[in-house]
Parts: structure tokens; C-alpha cells; sequence
């Protein structure tokens, strides 16, 4: 079953379990866990996704409302219940051992949850104000950030404390604020009750679906450059899967080196087609001729290679110039240290980004070549003279290297 | 105010002083506005205005409809009419329009949005102690006060565009269908937090917004992310038209054939995208080969045929590398797109890009052989349905060309190249292959 129809079924069946309870005159307690338990359900299947791919579940909403709204006993039951049925239903290709992982991280989440309402308010003396709520409220976010943060660190994933993770949480967090408040009220007695749990996740289903289609369109582009890089490859002018190791590379370079989102975008459109150019030209040697060959001792670039791929570079670059949103990765690719350039040419508003490019480029062709080898093909690179490679990017290179031995 | 049409001048003058009557009028006879409220809905609608999402159909998308319902809702407590008025004003401060001084534009823009909002709060008011008292009441209660709104804005609008250009008046009102879905679920949310507001003050209005503006925002960044897509895909048409060049518009042109076969099957938005592009893209295994072989006048060798035709194989190993266009990657193979069978169980979108394919193949001048009249081509596309062509795509394309009236081919062609060696007549392979040495392969298959 799909997410699209798992969604809609566990709304149908919490809505029924509540209206059985209500019909067995069961507490009106009991007919609310139902409903809410549902919704945490629900959340549970929604996530929004973060750059790694994990994510951060839309449940954590309705959890802040459960923690502050009930009994801590209650509250326990209601979240442990709603992680077994969401435990069962979380199909998503993972081993049980990961999604039981999951499942327990989200049984701490929901523990720290609960208990650090039950403490904030007692502390606050159980004071009906707006400030005492908002301070509870307040409280219980952070104990589930947190938490939900030392298991992500402890299952070795990526931190939700990105830019996109931390977007996620304060859409999260606002609105299970405004859910505990509608629900609960200030005087335990909210207005709009459940309503407020339904009308609320609203706009957290828009920041989902915005989150969705942004995943979904980053990858399509991300494909879109790899299938563009593979024309260089399968026309043999370079080695299978250069454009993406080179990619993955700059990105990672990048990352030490602590570039904006917006550099490392353009930084990967550059790393994917900055061999692109190659296509238009006829009979052009394969690139793996034209390296930087550097041996016993003589640093530098040599041989009739250079020239080809300052062309390929000059071609790919104008070819990207022309489409505005490619224009900067192509200003990144002819921003390239070549050598019919003089030390010290290669400046501008891409320098860096295009001494990335060139770098992790380089290292791949070196690394990937007969002599191969990350740590001879460092070597080559840092015997290379000053002006051909920036120190910092070779730097960060090193750190990525180590990394990933 | 150097852009601002004099024709509006005295209209927008008028519309300012009917509001700024209504405000004294109402301030005076009616009970006060609750100035906290309306200063917190008036720099939310600011905020809300300044970060509109421009819609890639025309249009843009901004919460400031549920900010301005929240005012309403907030002061119909007092019946303070005023309150959506002076809120409804400042919705009409877009600030790059006062920094690069539009000042008659954000005049006749705040004046449009605060009588808009006036119409809502009349609509509200006697709903006001439903909204308040009864949740299902308020959910209904939103529908009639955005169309109140919704209605008031058009009607201004029309007015104004009569004004100042006597644009017909079903251009206005045309808006009103675009604009009243998208604004009931924001009313809705209004609704709602006009409600909490009057319950638990300014701190909710603040927390409502944080999910709305990361909705925003996201959405935002996938429209510019779709955008670059787009751009690349049109990066490679550009690059294998820089490659072959007699070939130019082709990839265009089986887009826009393959787009109105879809049109005619009835495909849904999404599945005439993924139709588009994988058209644009059928293609792309031609990054692959020298161009001296996609340009050579006159007839392949077989080393040769066999060289280009291997584009089609890497088209389809490219295409499958994407998601979205996996499972019309057959699109780029002449041999998957070869009609079979009418199996529902593949898709349709290989076929259709086929049929368009060899259309234009067909319909241009190419380099070893003239373009066929449009009449040869529905000859040779009819004679070959069932076999080589789904029956549904051909009859489909023909229909719609000839709906739409467009004649292509021999003497209708936009741009024809200059060849070094003039194109032959001869040739009727409908995938245009044309007079290709029949001992070296087979016929058929656009190149």
C-alpha cells in the first residue's frame, strides 16, 4: 500500500476505533486518544525529507499536543501504541533491525517528550497563564529535538541541525505548539479541541508536500546532469563515472571548505558537465591523454593534452553561458587554472569554486589512471607548481581522502 | 508614479478617497478597532505580500488572504469595521514597488485589497457569533467570506482594467475562476486563526505563520529547481543541435507533436510533462556520435549506420538513468517504439514519441533527403499503423494537426539549412532513413 492510501486508511481507522468507543459510552479520554493517535500514525508515515535523504516525521506535531495535553500515563500509552501500529506499517525497504531502531528512537523522543511537559509545568507550580503554557510547550519541543538528536548521532545518520533540518523543526515545532494550545487551551479546556489537531496540520502537510516535490525535483535534476556527464563517458572521451565521482567529490570538498548551498549547487552542475563541451567537438583525443602527467620529479603539466582540455573547457563553458540558470557553473568550468593561463589569472568570483573543480577533477583522473592510487595522486597534485592548485583546496581534498579510508 | 497610466489616475484617486471616507465614517460611528490586532495582521499581510510565489501558468500564490480573514475575524468581536480596512491597505505596500516609486500602484492596490476585505467583513458579520461559537459552522462560514473577497477584488480589478485600457470584462472575471480554489483553504486557515487569536492573543499569529512561510519557501525553491531542470534539458537540445545542425528545431518539434497526441488521448498535466521532456530528449544517444557521420550528405556506410544507430541504445540507457523518465526510456529506441501490440501493460509514451518522430523526420528537409508534403506523410504514417505505428498515436496526431489547421512539410518549413550537397527527392522511409542502401540495413528509424 502507498503512502497516499496508508495515510487516508489509518485516519478512517483511528475515526472508526473513536466512534466504537463513543458508542460503548467509553470515556470522551478515550475516544480523543484514539483520534490522536491516528494522527500520530499518520505523522508517522509523512517525513520531511533532509538532504541525506533521512528525515525529520511530521508525528513529532501531534506528539508536542499529547505530551502537553494529557496525563503523562495517558500520554505514554498513546505514544507507544501509535509507534507499535506505525512500527508495522513503516514499509519503506528498511531491515526490521532499522526500522526497530526507529521505533525506539521515537519511543525516546516521545518519553523525553512527556516527561519534560510533566516537569516544566509542575516546576511552573501547574500555573494557567499563557507565559506557564507557552513555557511547557517550549520545553517539550527542545527535550524532543534533543533527544531525536543524540539517537540520529547514535544510529550514525546526519544531523537535523542543517539549514533544511532546521526549517523542518520550526515548522514542527509551531505547529504542535499551536496544536497543544488549540487542544489543551490555557485553562486545560481549548475551544477548538481536535479541530485544531486537523486544521493546524494543514500547513504542515503544504511544507510537506513543498518538501516532497523539492526532493522529488532535485533528484530529476541531479539525474538529468549525470545522464548529460555519462555522453562523455560512454563516447569514451573519459573514464565510466568520472562526472559523478567528480561530483560527489567537489561536494565534499566544498563542504570542508565551508561554500554556501548555492556555490555547492552550482559547484556540482559544473563537476557533472565541465566535460560536456567535448560532444560538439569531432575527433577529440580522449581526455585521459591530455592529464597533468607528473613524474619523477617534474611537476607540471606536459604533452599535447593541455590544449584539448582547455578547449573542452572554453566550449563547455560558452555552451553553459548561454542558459542562465548553468551560466554560473559554466563561468566555474572556464574559471579553470589552465595552462595556457599565466600564474595568477585565475581570479574572479569563482576562483575557488573553480579551483575545487579542477582539483577534485584531477585527483579522480590521477587516482582512477594505471598508477593508481588516492595517495599517489595527492602526491602528484601537491608536487604540482603554486599557482596550478590552491593549498586550501588541496587541503580539504586530504581531509576527504583520510575520511573516507 | 512615471509607469502609473494617466487613465488611472482618477480612478485609483477615487478608490483611495472612498476608503479613507469609509475609515473616518466607521472609526466615528463605530466601536473602535483593536489597534494591537490590527498592527500585527498589517505587518503580517506586508510580510505575507512581500513573498508571493509567481506561479509558472500566470498568477501568484501568497498567504495574505488568511491574514486578512484572521483581521476580519478579530474585529468582527467588536464590529470594529474599520480594523480590515486599515489592514486590507497595508496589504497593498509591495516594497520593491515603493522602493523603485510605484507609488500609484500600491495606492490602487491597497485600496483594491481593503474594499475586497470590506466585502468579506460585511459577509462575516452576521456569521460572527457562528465562527465563534461552532467549529463546523466556521469551516462553512469561510467559503461566502472568500468569495466575498475574491468577488470584490475581481469586480475592482475588471473596473480597472476597463479603465485604463477598456480590456473586456470577462478578462477580469477570468480571474475569479483562476484565484477562488486556491483561496478557500487559506480563508479557512484564517478563519482559524482569527479564532485563537481572539482566545490566546498575538503569540499564535506568529507561530501560524512559521509552516506557512516554510511551505512558502520550499515551494518556492522547487519552482527555481525546475526551472534549472528545465534549463539543462534545454542545454542539451542546444548542444545536439550545435552538433547537428540540420537537425535544428527537430527535437522541439517532436515535443510539441507528441504533446498534442497526448492532448487527444487525454493524458493528465503531469504525464504530458513527462511526455515533453522525454520527447526533447529521445535524442540525447546522439551526444555520442561524431557529428561529421550526423552531418554526412548522402547515403551511410553499413559501419556508419550501425555507428549512429547505436545512439539509440545509449539514448535509452541515459533516459532509464532518470527516474521521472524510466519508464518511457523505449521513447529513445526505434526498435522498443516499433508498435506490437496494443498491450495495456506499456505504456503508450514510446509509441507517441515514434509517431512524432517520424512526422517530422518526414515533414523537414534532411540531409539525403527533401522534406514530403504533409499529405505523403499521413499517407505513409496511415499505411504503416498497426505495423510499424500505433494505429491510436497516428490517428491521433493527424486529428489534432488538423484541428488545429497547421500544415508542415514540403513548402511550409521555418528554417531549412543550406547543404553542401543538395538533398535528394527520392526517399519515402517514414522515419527518414530514406533512400539508405537497402544492402546496408534496414529502413526506418529516424536519425
Amino acid at each position: 500500500m502507498r503512502i497516499r492510501t496508508r495515510v487516508p486508511a489509518v485516519l478512517v481507522a483511528g475515526l472508526l476505533a473513536a466512534v466504537a468507543v463513543h458508542a460503548a459510552d467509553g470515556p470522551q479520554a478515550a475516544v480523543h486518544a484514539c483520534l490522536l493517535a491516528a494522527g500520530l500514525v499518520a505523522g508517522e508515515l509523512l517525513v520531511l525529507r533532509l538532504e541525506d535523504g533521512t528525515g525529520v516525521p511530521l508525528s513529532y506535531a501531534p506528539l508536542i499536543a499529547i505530551a502537553v495535553g494529557f496525563e503523562p500515563d495517558a500520554a505514554l500509552v498513546i505514544v507507544c501504541g501509535a509507534q507499535l501500529v506505525a512500527w508495522l506499517l513503516r514499509v519503506d525497504g528498511r531491515s526490521v533491525a532499522q526500522r526497530g531502531l526507529t521505533f525506539v528512537q521515537r519511543l525516546a523522543v516521545g518519553a523525553a517528550a512527556v516527561g519534560a511537559a510533566r516537569a516544566t509545568w509542575n516546576l511552573l507550580d501547574r500555573r494557567e497563564t499563557l507565559a506557564a503554557v507557552l513555557v511547557t510547550i517550549g520545553a517539550t519541543i527542545a527535550a524532543a529535538m534533543i533527544v531525536d538528536e543524540i539517537a540520529r548521532r547514535a544510529q550514525r545518520l546526519r544531523s537535523a541541525t542543517t539549514a533544511r533540518g532546521l526549517r523542518a523543526w520550526s515548522a514542527l515545532g509551531a505547529t504542535g505548539a499551536l496544536m497543544a494550545l488549540g487542544y489543551r487551551g490555557v485553562d486545560g479546556d481549548g475551544r477548538s479541541g481536535l479541530w485544531s489537531l486537523a486544521l493546524f496540520a494543514i500547513p504542515l502537510v503544504a511544507a510537506w508536500y513543498s518538501f516532497e516535490r523539492l526532493a522529488a525535483v532535485s533528484r530529476t535534476h541531479r539525474q538529468t546532469l549525470r545522464a548529460l556527464s555519462m555522453a562523455t563517458e560512454l563516447a569514451g572521451f573519459v573514464s565510466d563515472g568520472h562526472g559523478e565521482r567528480v561530483a560527489v567529490l567537489c561536494e565534499r570538498i566544498a563542504g570542508e571548505l565551508g561554500l554556501v548551498p548555492s556555490e555547492i549547487d552550482d559547484l556540482v552542475a559544473a563537476a557533472y558537465l565541465h566535460h560536456l563541451g567535448v560532444v560538439t567537438i569531432d575527433e577529440v583525443m580522449p581526455l585521459d591523454a591530455a592529464l597533468p602527467i607528473i613524474s619523477g620529479g617534474q611537476a607540471g603539466p606536459v604533452g599535447p593534452g593541455p590544449e584539448s582540455v582547455a578547449i573542452v573547457a572554453t566550449v563547455t563553458s560558452a555552451m553553459l553561458a548561454d542558459i542562465p540558470a548553468l551560466a554560473a557553473a559554466g563561468a566555474i568550468v572556464g574559471g579553470q587554472p589552465l595552462p595556457s593561463r599565466r600564474p595568477g589569472d585565475a581570479t574572479g568570483e569563482h576562483r575557488l569554486t573553480s579551483q575545487v573543480l579542477k582539483v577534485a577533477s584531477d585527483f579522480d583522473d590521477l587516482a582512477s589512471g594505471e598508477r593508481s592510487g588516492a595517495a599517489f595522486a595527492l602526491e602528484a597534485l601537491y608536487s604540482s607548481p603554486g599557482y596550478v592548485y590552491d593549498r586550501r583546496v588541496l587541503e580539504a581534498l586530504e581531509r576527504v581522502v583520510a575520511s573516507a579510508d | 508614479m512615471s509607469d502609473f497610466p494617466r487613465s488611472l489616475r482618477a480612478y485609483t484617486a477615487g478608490l483611495v478617497a472612498v476608503v479613507a471616507a469609509l475609515v473616518a465614517v466607521f472609526g466615528s460611528t463605530r466601536p473602535a478597532p483593536a489597534w494591537a490586532a490590527i498592527a500585527v495582521f498589517g505587518v503580517l499581510l506586508v510580510f505575507s505580500e512581500q513573498r508571493q510565489v509567481e506561479l509558472p501558468g500566470g498568477g501568484a500564490m501568497t498567504p495574505g488572504l488568511m491574514v486578512g480573514v484572521a483581521a476580519i475575524v478579530v474585529s468582527g468581536e467588536t464590529g470594529a469595521l474599520a480594523g480590515p480596512l486599515l489592514v486590507g491597505a497595508a496589504g497593498g505596500l509591495y516594497l520593491p514597488a515603493l522602493r523603485s516609486g510605484r507609488r500609484g500602484w500600491i495606492a490602487l492596490n491597497g485600496a483594491t485589497v481593503a474594499l475586497s476585505m470590506l466585502a468579506a467583513a460585511a459577509v462575516e458579520a452576521p456569521l460572527h457569533d457562528a465562527i465563534r461559537e461552532s467549529v463546523p459552522w466556521a469551516l462553512l462560514a469561510a467559503l461566502p467570506i472568500a468569495l466575498a473577497c475574491v468577488s470584490a477584488g475581481a469586480l475592482l480589478v475588471t473596473i480597472s482594467y476597463w479603465v485604463e485600457e477598456r480590456r473586456p470584462v470577462r478578462e477580469g472575471f477570468g480571474r475569479l475562476a483562476m484565484t477562488f480554489p486556491q483561496s478557500v483553504p487559506f480563508a479557512v486557515l484564517g478563519v482559524f486563526l482569527g479564532r485563537l487569536y481572539l482566545e490566546l492573543g498575538w503569540p499564535v499569529a506568529i507561530l501560524f505563520v512559521v509552516p506557512i512561510l516554510l511551505a512558502r519557501d520550499l515551494f518556492a525553491s522547487y519552482l527555481e529547481l525546475k526551472a534549472a531542470n528545465e534549463a539543462t534539458v534545454a542545454m542539451l537540445v542546444h548542444a545536439l543541435e550545435a552538433k547537428d545542425r540540420y537537425t535544428a528545431g527537430h527535437a522541439g518539434r517532436v515535443a510539441q507533436y507528441s504533446q498534442y497526441i497526448g492532448d487527444e488521448l487525454g493524458f493528465m498535466p503531469w504525464r504530458q510533462e513527462r511526455l515533453r521532456v522525454a520527447a526533447l530528449m529521445h535524442d540525447i544517444g546522439k551526444l555520442v556520435v561524431p557529428n561529421h557521420l550526423l552531418n554526412k550528405p548522402g547515403k551511410l556506410t553499413a559501419e556508419e549506420f550501425a555507428r549512429v544507430r547505436m545512439h539509440e541504445e545509449v539514448s535509452v540507457r541515459m533516459l532509464s538513468s532518470i527516474d521521472f523518465l524510466a519508464p518511457v526510456a523505449p521513447s529513445a529506441s526505434g526498435d522498443h517504439s516499433r508498435y506490437i501490440d496494443d498491450d495495456p501493460r506499456h505504456p503508450i509514451e514510446p509509441f507517441i514519441v515514434a509517431v512524432a518522430d517520424a512526422y517530422d523526420a518526414m515533414t523537414s528537409t534532411r540531409s539525403y533527403r527533401k522534406a514530403l508534403t504533409q499529405d505523403v506523410a499521413f499517407i505513409e504514417l496511415r499505411e504503416k499503423a498497426g505495423r510499424q505505428f500505433h494505429p491510436r498515436c497516428v490517428e491521433a496526431l493527424i486529428a489534432a494537426i488538423q484541428r488545429r489547421g497547421e500544415v508542415h512539410g514540403a513548402g511550409h518549413e521555418h528554417e531549412v539549412e543550406e547543404f553542401a550537397v543538395a538533398p535528394p527527392d527520392a526517399g519515402l522511409g517514414s522515419a527518414g532513413l530514406g533512400d539508405l542502401a537497402t544492402e546496408h540495413g534496414p529502413r526506418g528509424g529516424g536519425r
